[in-house]
């Protein structure tokens, strides 16, 4: 008997969050963003950002220093994607 | 709270009287306070927006407190980040630090600051005659962290 739950492609939806120098270039400060294929991951989700082109594929070409953080704590390009979660893209830092 | 991100100024007087109580375990104090120049890349500021990611700012902080907790025998660690628009001769940053005597308290709140620099989500725009420009990360500053993590036995960077 199939379990009717997973005749339903899983969906996991994320907070986009852009900041300082990012928020201007991108023109926007947060959006969601839903995943559906296989386990999202921090990599993946920047690739879908790069193959927008223009602004997005230069701000975010490999080799730029871009850090991203998932829910308030810097994370790898490998690290997974839950529901809800919140990853932000964090230019260099120039407090102090 | 030994974190705090505010807009309005801070009196480090007071809140060293405050970080110090009535703690007679204290036998030393520093601090430092960075203030807003006039002049960048040569470049003459006529005022600045700091911005911070809030939520992770407030973490990233208490976290960098707890690690110099860890690396030296400290009482006890304030830090005040202002953020907003400021103006030369303006506070930017307080971080004060107690403890029982003076080398570990320079050193934490030198290591407070260094990896402050480099860590905690904060970015400055500063307004110049040529327009507002975002301002680039120093590589001065990751040579400071790195110094930090390359682990002499004092933990001290060269």
């Amino acid at each position: 008997m199939l379990d009717p739950r997973t005749a339903v492609p899983a969906v996991t939806t994320i907070r986009l969050v852009y900041l300082a120098r990012l928020r201007e270039a991108f023109g926007r400060s947060d959006e969601d963003m839903a995943l559906t294929a296989g386990t999202p991951s921090v990599g993946a989700v920047l690739a879908l950002l790069r193959a927008r082109g223009g602004v997005w594929a230069d701000e975010l070409a490999p080799g730029r220093a871009v850090r991203v953080a998932v829910n308030h704590t810097v994370a790898a390009a490998d690290a997974a994607l839950r529901n809800g979660d919140e990853m932000a893209l964090l230019p260099p830092v120039t407090g102090g | 709270m030994p974190v705090r991100v505010q807009t309005i100024d801070f009196d480090a007087g007071h809140e060293v009287s405050a970080l110090r109580g009535a703690d007679a375990r204290v036998g030393a104090v520093a601090t430092f306070i960075g203030t807003v120049r006039d002049v960048n890349d040569a470049s003459p500021v006529s005022a600045m927006t700091l911005e911070h990611y809030p939520g992770m700012t407030e973490k990233a902080l208490t976290d960098i407190v707890a690690e110099a907790r860890g690396r030296f025998s400290i009482i006890d660690a304030l830090v005040i980040h202002r953020v907003g628009e400021l103006r030369p001769t303006d506070q930017i940053v307080l971080v004060a630090v107690t403890s029982a005597h003076r080398g570990e308290a320079f050193d934490a709140c030198r290591f407070i600051m260094d990896i402050l620099k480099t860590r905690a989500p904060f970015w400055k725009k500063e307004a110049t005659p040529a327009g507002s420009r975002w301002v680039d990360a120093r590589v001065t500053d990751e040579v400071a962290e790195l110094r930090w993590n390359a682990g002499t036995s004092s933990g001290k960077p060269d």
